[in-house]
């Protein structure tokens, strides 16, 4: 059993149709970063918040080093949130609001307020202690959320979107912050994000969900690189899906008849033959000059994206994107006609 | 001064203008004749004598009578003010939280009773409270007392129907005053270790001031001056301040006392809202 | 500072508008004494319900250019402050009020004395009814009695009966200032021995030991209502609309009039000085003084005439305050008096019997 356990979790919101999450298991390790990534809808804060206890779960049992607490509440949980709006306390000051979870557990006077100083200073806000909410930048608050729910020394830190109000720029500083302060402290953390980037740059694990299932689990590079399905496919990065029929299959790649493109090859891990998808990923596309007679279809679009280019390209009644490198190859003209290729191993038969 | 500036000036005025003027003649001039008023001189059989003496306000000054009917007026503000309090902030609280979609529709129900004059809803405490009233069946049906609790013709008649007659009020004013709740903020509160009862009073009634507040100045002020129901419930045997003016001004005819009581009655009010302001000022600066 | 021509410019607007609503009456005076419209004010309920139909209607009939409107007051007092209160600019011609009261009209000029030429029949009036200095004279005589639930049985024959500790907490008493505490106060002051010109205190201290039985000093919405429902079993009340009642609720509340003294209520209809119409008014007031008009209003409602030539049935002046067999029992009040201590008195109340 994980550090962090989660079995056969069900919820289902009373009045609604079907479970917003449907048998989750997941087993967590201590100090594990793990994003629980997916379109907005499929369940993921609700997961999140039956790890935090604010709403009981349908069935199903959680398990925190290895004791049950599917029915403990919240207060005794010992988890630290950090919500989408922040939730500070208007009425509070920072150090008042950092300082609230050890005045519920009745620290000593002297012993609180060295770990909210310690807090502050881990997030850099060690200067603005006195400060009213009301007085502070979102990413200010952002700290003072993520120092209120260190400071308790949580078991587990829970993160429900904690970058989304900010701008693009601050995102990525505050991501990688998150990601050191949690380093630093060994903390098990869940962050619920339904942006793949993020995921992808600060997760150990991802957790891929779609209408409150699990479709993957994985670290960012298995996601990525081997994506379970379309689903996963299409939301991690981009993506080029082909309808395919393998004709031959051995040794892990298969020969396949693509829709408008003919003979190909793919990685193939299934060796079934018959109909199928293949993934190939826009940047390992390769694309070049052809005859009219000659080529799979035509350039469609050309968009310059600083040090790529991306070609659309028409092929039948589909538009396949290729990114190559600006400069490594033949600058091609909309209205190009033009062929299509992939190294085998660019290329992955999903089921 | 610039051009644009004094043409603004002089919009702003053109604007305040008939609002003022309206005030004036409302509320400044009645209240100048009232002090006028005060300062004559009244005898028993209701003649009044067009006069300057401070005779009124020796009369409530030198009688203990009244400092006490003082007392108990500012009294029944008070416990009126926190029993409305103690009632209606569940409900509030209630109307906030809820995500019913009958929201809309329980939030207009709790305010509803404002659509009837408070004289209709005292009449129905009347019925209600009185010893064949349903409240005294029921109690008596219940085992509960075997004679009619006096409920009405006396002080806790007047308590019981001014808190209903308030509680829209209060609601209305700690709805507004809610603004700065959100669930989410008790919710973050558990989950650094408050339980339900410290989370209320650490996070939600301290958010909960400023219409607690407003809610209490609007009620106490609303309580001490109402003289229908005291009058209509108290049974002839309840006096405050507000009904000692009505009857001054309708039964006894002296006029310049009644109107003395006034001013003494807006000396208290004004003590009310200076500490109304002082304490929101210390909310606000928290 | 630069507020300050704005508030002098304020100031001048606003007692403009208030010289202009202080002005003496904006409306002409109408001098012809058989037509235009006249405003009676005075008693609201069953009063104004049953003089309109007995002496307003009638009226009518016969001076067809007056049109009179009748204007509710819950009693003498408000009626009185209402009238002090519009003295600038009067809308009310005629004012029906207790004789108490109507004399604070008479001292303060809120009233004004009546023409004999134009009101002939006040020298018939009862000795009882006439006002000094010609103003308005009695226009009706009532009586303290006793209400009783139907279920107060035997029938009370003494005001003892209020004391009866059977009904404690079940009696109505209308307070001081309302001449019914005052007169019910004047009954047992006497009774006891007392000289009400020198000292109510006998009265008073019997009303103390009566409060415990006293539900309430300020019946809602009045003392017939919370008898006749049973709500409470005794109270004092006043002889005709007693008897109205009793009619009306066939028999639910009884009229006791008791073998023991009582007071003499008396009404007087007032001309309003500087009344719009003051002709027509006393048109109005003469003809409410007339035999025939008040015949017809103590047929309806049990009032006794206070015109000496008004001959009303046999059957209906034994059931008002003048039945010949009773009128010996009266006890002499000035009225005058009354008025003048109506404050003190009050305040005894409040502090003596009230609070108690
Ligand atoms: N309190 C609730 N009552 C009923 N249904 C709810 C409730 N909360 C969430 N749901 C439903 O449960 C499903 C999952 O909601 P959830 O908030 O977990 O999604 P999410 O993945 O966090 O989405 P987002 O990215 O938009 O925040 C949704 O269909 C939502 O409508
Ligand atoms: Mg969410």
């Amino acid at each position: 059993m994980s550090f962090l356990q989660l079995d056969d979790i069900v919820k289902k919101y009373p009045g609604a149709e079907r479970p917003s999450v449907a048998d989750f298991t997941l087993g967590i390790d201590q100090g594990e970063f793990v994003s629980l990534l997916g379109p907005s809808g499929c369940g993921k804060t609700t997961t999140l918040r039956m790890i935090a206890g604010l709403v009981e779960a349908t069935s199903g049992r959680i398990h925190l080093d290895g004791k049950e607490l599917t029915r403990t509440p919240v207060h005794q949980r010992g988890m630290g949130l950090v919500f989408q709006n922040y939730a500070l306390f208007p009425h509070l000051n920072v150090a008042r609001n950092v300082a609230f979870g050890l005045e519920m557990r009745r620290t000593s006077k002297a012993e609180a307020k060295r770990r909210v100083e310690e807090a502050l200073d881990l997030v850099r806000l060690g200067h603005l202690s006195g400060r009213r909410i009301k007085q502070l930048s979102g990413g200010q608050q952002q700290r003072v959320a993520l120092a209120r729910a260190l400071v308790i020394e949580p078991a587990v830190l829970l993160l429900d979107e904690p970058l989304s109000n900010l701008d693009a720029k601050l995102r990525d500083t505050m991501r990688e912050e998150i990601r050191s302060i949690q380093r630093k402290l060994g903390i098990t953390t869940v962050f619920v994000t339904h942006d793949q980037d993020e995921a992808l740059a600060v997760s150990d694990r991802i957790v891929v969900m779609s209408e409150g299932v699990i479709e993957q689990v994985g670290t960012p590079e298995q996601i990525y690189e081997h994506p379970a399905n379309r689903f996963v496919a299409n939301f991690i990065g981009r993506a080029n899906l082909f309808d395919a029929q393998i004709t031959h299959t051995a040794g892990g790649v298969a020969e396949l008849d693509v829709a408008g493109l003919g003979q190909m090859r793919a990685v193939d891990d299934q060796g079934a033959k018959g109909p199928a998808t293949v993934l190939v990923r826009p940047h390992r596309m390769q694309v070049s000059k052809a005859a009219a007679d000659d080529a799979h279809g035509t350039v469609e679009t050309v968009v310059y994206v600083g040090d790529s280019i991306e070609y659309g390209v028409r092929v039948g009644d589909n538009t396949v994107s290729v990114q190559s490198v600006a400069g490594a190859a033949e600058r091609l003209e909309r209205g190009t006609t033009v062929r299509l290729s992939w190294q085998t191993e660019d290329a992955l038969v999903l089921t | 001064m610039s051009a644009k500036t004094r043409s603004a000036r002089l919009t702003v005025l053109g604007l305040t203008v008939p609002g003022l003027l309206g005030l004036a003649v409302s509320f400044v001039l009645p209240l100048a004749w009232l002090l006028r008023m005060s300062f004559n001189r009244g005898d028993s059989t209701g003649y009044i004598e067009e006069t300057f003496t401070l005779d009124s306000y020796a009369q409530f000054v030198g009688d203990s009578y009244y400092w006490d009917m003082a007392w108990e007026t500012t009294l029944l503000g008070l416990g009126v003010t926190v029993l409305t309090i103690v009632v209606s902030y569940p409900i509030a609280l209630f109307l906030v939280r809820t995500e019913s979609r009958f929201k809309g529709i329980l939030v207009a129900l709790a305010v509803a009773p404002l659509l009837t004059s408070s004289v209709v809803r005292t009449y129905g405490w009347l019925v209600l409270l009185g010893n064949q009233g349903v409240v005294n069946q029921a109690l008596m049906g219940a085992g509960l007392v075997d004679q009619p609790l006096a409920l009405i013709n006396n002080r806790i008649g007047v308590y019981i129907a001014l808190v209903e007659i308030m509680m829209p009020y209060m609601i209305l004013c700690l709805l507004a005053g809610f603004g700065r709740f959100n669930q989410e903020l008790e919710h973050a509160a558990q989950s650094l270790g408050a339980n339900r009862w410290r989370t209320f009073w650490r996070i939600v009634w301290p958010l909960s001031m400023p219409g607690v507040l407003t809610g209490a100045l609007l009620v106490f002020v609303l309580t001490i001056s109402s003289f229908v129901t005291p009058r209509l419930v108290g049974g002839g045997k309840v006096f405050y301040l507000a009904t000692e003016i009505y009857d001054q001004a309708t039964a006894t005819l002296n006029w310049p006392f009644a109107a003395a009581i006034a001013f003494i009655l807006l000396a208290l009010f004004a003590v009310v809202i200076v500490i109304y302001q002082r304490a929101l000022r210390r909310i606000e600066a928290q | 500072m630069k507020l300050k021509p704005l508030a002098g410019g304020l100031l001048a607007i606003a007692l403009a508008t208030v010289a202009g609503c202080s002005g003496s009456s904006s409306t002409p005076t109408n001098n012809a004494p058989d037509s235009g419209t006249i405003t009676v004010k005075g008693y609201s309920g069953i009063f104004e319900d049953v003089f309109k139909k007995s002496v307003i209607e009638p009226f009518q009939k016969k001076y067809p250019k007056i049109k009179v409107k009748f204007v509710g007051s819950a009693n003498s007092a408000e009626n009185l402050a209402s009238l002090r209160a519009a003295r600038n600019s009067p809308d009310t011609d005629v004012s029906i009020m207790d004789i108490s009261t109507s004399g604070t009209g008479n001292k303060s000029e809120v009233f004004q004395p009546l023409d004999p030429a134009k009101v002939p029949n006040m020298k018939d009036i009862d000795p009882r009814g006439k006002v000094e200095g010609n103003y308005g004279p009695a226009v009706t005589f009532d009586s303290l009695v006793l209400l009783y639930n139907e279920s107060v049985s035997p029938a009370p024959t003494s005001w003892n009966a209020l004391w009866d500790p059977k009904y404690k907490g079940k009696v109505v008493v209308p307070a001081q200032p309302d001449i019914q505490g005052a007169g019910l106060m004047l009954i047992e002051n006497a009774k006891a021995g007392g000289d009400y010109t020198k000292s109510v205190d006998q009265g008073v201290a019997r009303l103390k030991q009566l409060a415990p039985n006293v539900q309430t000093w300020s019946p809602q919405p009045d003392s017939y209502t919370l008898v006749q429902s049973g709500t409470a079993a005794l109270a004092v009340g006043w002889n005709a609309r007693g008897q109205y009642y009793a009619d009306e609720s066939h028999g639910k509340l009884k009229v006791a009039i008791v073998d023991e003294q009582t007071i003499f209520q008396i009404n007087t209809i007032n001309l309003v000085k500087d009344s719009p119409s003051p002709a027509a008014a006393q048109t109005f007031i003469n003809y409410t003084l007339s035999p025939e008009s008040q015949e017809s209003f103590t047929e309806a409602m049990y009032y006794a005439p206070t015109n000496t030539k008004a001959k009303p049935s046999e059957k209906a002046l034994k059931r008002t305050s003048l039945d010949p067999a009773k009128s010996a029992e009266i006890l002499q009040v000035d009225w005058t008096q009354v008025a003048a201590n109506r404050e003190k008195w009050t305040q005894l109340w409040r502090r003596e019997i009230l609070a108690s």
